[in-house]
């Protein structure tokens, strides 16, 4: 899962960097409103974590030009300015949540997987795909009532085609949702991935559609 | 009338001049008067004294003094009556009036001319006379004679006495008109003043936000100069709140970073820092409502729509704690409008609504009330509730932040303070849905017809 962090303060950026990278998300930062607005309007980000006080553009605009153009990705609002007209006005924006700061790591965090999981269309925090469960909420990852250990690459592959269950994911999507902006899109290490994780559960788990990419669906016997 | 007020003291001296020039005039007025009535007394000794001499004369048979007649005024003859003549040569007695009887007059000796001057006599009863004298030489006489017309005072103090009386009165009854016609003067003089002193009260109340220009000239500078200052405070005072909501700003950035590398610290070290930061953070979060709250004044032409804040705070809440998936159901408060600040409503509201959606189940219970110019509106979750004991300790005045119990950290003091700030309050209670029952109670604008 990749995540768009706009933030100017570099403590509070490369702090919540950290904690979503050990949660298994990839963060890409910018540290003032116009390329905050870029990024966010030339990469698919899974969800944006947006501070309103930026240099050169102000947050709510940002977040007002990205919905006129159309662009839905969840916008979590992470900001200074607390009182109840700023969230308001902040949600009526087009924000899909408003968390005050200072913040509590675990609370941001709980609220991005929420953001992220609603945005696919998933409910309960719990993703499962036959026997195959994740908990989005602690990370875990188990396979027929075991647990099953992941690396953090295999958690995101993993994580992104849970959220994306029956859909069928382009190597490039994947790519750019499990790495971040500077990776070499041409390597092959989503095969090696891929493999890795068929070993992990069942090679049927994980289907390869010749041309156009992978799919996560439940194993016929299973089902 | 207030011993120390401007009407008094006006008042108060205006009637000390008129009190001395109604008093002075009396005096003058009896004076004259008195002057007047005896110089009638006087001129009426006089016409006695002519009489008198008339009728003298030194008999041309016996050059000796006789009276050809006496004084036909009947007074002269009833003894003791008051009304004397005598006639006196060297010493010695040579005619007297009956009313004389056997006394005589005493020798008096006067200030005028001497041979006619008004003096003042002793009578035969020891009553007060006032007397004309004139020494005259009679044709045919050696020596002169000394005529003596005496009439009583008492006639001359009685009439005196009696107009004293009457000026005294009438004077009384002007000073008393005067008195009521300076209050009145000095009232309505200073009615702009005890205007100016309404205008303020309406704009401490808020019912102004500046004193009107048209005053009589002498005010004028006294309210150019009291705008000037209410500019100046409400300058001040904007200043002031932008200032404290920079600093509170500028403190949130250092203080997450704290408590985010707080969050990294493992063990009570950890816990310490991070309850710390915690209570700068709940710090800075009142002392910023209140810096926000405190200036605001309360304004009887506010009139916010607590129904169009609910409306959006619904919809924030229905956001930010979508996961819940809560039930709202709202009554009673379409008309209900506070007499207050917009923001401060929002920030109540606010707090209360989202510490209900924070402990509540499935529903969240907003009602509302106006009634007798207060409104009330009151918010309920199905939630865990918070025990009795802790409930008191949350709305304990002056309980110190790092005091209060888990979960009170939920602006539900801020909301108390603000309320107090707008003459309204916060009560805390178990509701019949399972948890709390807040209710607010804050000054209302009367609904809209």
């Amino acid at each position: 899962m990749r995540i768009l962090l706009v933030e100017d303060d570099y403590q509070i950026a490369r702090q919540v960097e950290t904690a979503l990278g050990r949660s298994g998300y990839i963060v890409d930062i910018a540290r003032d409103g116009e390329e905050g607005q870029f990024l966010g309007e030339t990469e698919p980000y899974d969800a944006v974590i947006l501070d309103l006080g930026l240099p050169m553009i102000d947050g709510l605009t940002i977040l007002r030009n990205w919905r006129q153009a159309g662009h839905v990705m969840p916008v979590l609002i992470l900001t200074a300015r607390t009182t109840w007209r700023d969230t308001v006005t902040g949600l009526r924006e087009g924000a899909d949540d408003y968390l005050k700061k200072p913040f509590e790591l675990e609370e941001l965090l709980a609220r991005i997987e929420a953001l992220i999981r609603r945005s696919s269309g998933h409910a309960n925090p719990l993703l499962s795909c036959g026997t195959l469960e994740l908990d989005t909420g602690s990370s875990r990852a188990s396979y027929n009532n075991l647990p099953v250990e992941l690396t953090a690459l295999e958690f995101r592959t993993l994580s992104y085609l849970m959220h994306h269950q029956g859909q069928v994911v382009s190597k490039t999507e994947l790519t750019e949702h499990i790495y971040g902006q500077d990776f070499d899109r041409d390597s092959n290490v989503i095969e090696v991935l891929i493999n890795r994780l068929r070993k992990k559960f069942s090679s049927r788990i994980i289907k390869t559609r010749r041309g156009l990419g992978y799919q996560l669906t439940v194993p016929d016997d299973e089902s | 009338m207030k011993a120390d007020s401007l009407t008094f003291r006006l008042a108060a001296t205006s009637a000390l001049w008129v009190a001395a020039t109604l008093l002075a005039v009396g005096l003058l007025l009896v004076w004259l008067f008195r002057a007047h009535i005896e110089r009638r007394f006087d001129s009426r000794l006089g016409d006695h004294m002519e009489e008198l001499v008339a009728a003298s004369e030194i008999s041309p048979d016996t050059k000796r003094f006789r009276l050809v007649w006496t004084p036909t005024d009947p007074r002269f003859n009833r003894p003791y009556s008051g009304w004397y003549w005598q006639i006196s040569r060297a010493g010695q007695i040579i005619a007297r009036s009956k009313s004389l009887w056997k006394a005589s007059l005493p020798e008096a000796t006067g200030t005028g001319p001497a041979n006619r001057e008004i003096v003042p006599l002793t009578g035969p009863d020891e009553k007060k006379l006032r007397a004309l004298r004139r020494i005259i030489t009679l044709p045919d006489a050696r020596q002169p004679f000394t005529f003596v017309i005496a009439g009583p005072r008492a006639s001359i103090d009685r009439d005196v006495g009696l107009f004293t009386r009457q000026i005294a009165l009438t004077l009384a009854i002007l000073a008393l008109a005067l008195l009521a016609a300076i209050v009145i003067q000095v009232r309505y003089g200073l009615h702009p003043l005890r205007l100016l002193q309404r205008r303020i009260a309406d704009i401490r109340s808020g019912r102004l936000q500046r004193l009107p220009a048209r005053v009589p000239a002498e005010v004028t500078p006294v309210v150019t100069e009291l705008n000037a200052l209410l500019d100046q405070n409400s300058r001040m005072l904007e200043k002031a709140r932008s200032q404290a909501a920079n600093l509170a700003h500028a403190l949130k950035n250092p203080l997450t970073v704290m408590s985010l590398e707080a969050g990294n610290l493992a063990g009570e070290r950890g816990e310490i820092l991070r309850h710390q930061t915690d209570i700068v953070r709940r710090h800075i979060e009142r002392h910023l409502s209140r810096a926000r709250a405190a200036g605001a004044s309360p304004s009887r032409d506010l009139k916010t729509p607590l129904a169009s804040i609910l409306d959006d705070l619904q919809f924030s809440m229905q956001l930010l704690y979508q996961d819940k998936k809560l039930q709202f159901t709202r009554r009673g408060i379409a008309d209900l409008y506070f007499r207050g600040d917009v923001h401060d409503a929002e920030e109540m509201l606010g707090n209360l609504f989202d510490n209900a959606c924070k402990w509540a189940r499935h529903r969240v219970k907003i009602s509302g009330r106006h009634e007798g110019g207060r409104l009330t509106i009151c918010f309920e979750d199905d939630g865990p509730g918070i025990a009795e004991k802790h409930i008191g300790d949350i709305m304990e005045r002056g309980k110190r932040l790092d005091e209060t119990v888990a979960g009170s950290g939920l602006g539900l003091d801020i909301v108390r303070d603000m309320a107090e700030l707008h003459d309204g309050t916060l009560h805390l209670s178990r509701s019949a849905e399972g948890g709390l029952k807040a209710v607010l109670e804050l000054p209302a604008s009367p609904p809209l017809n």
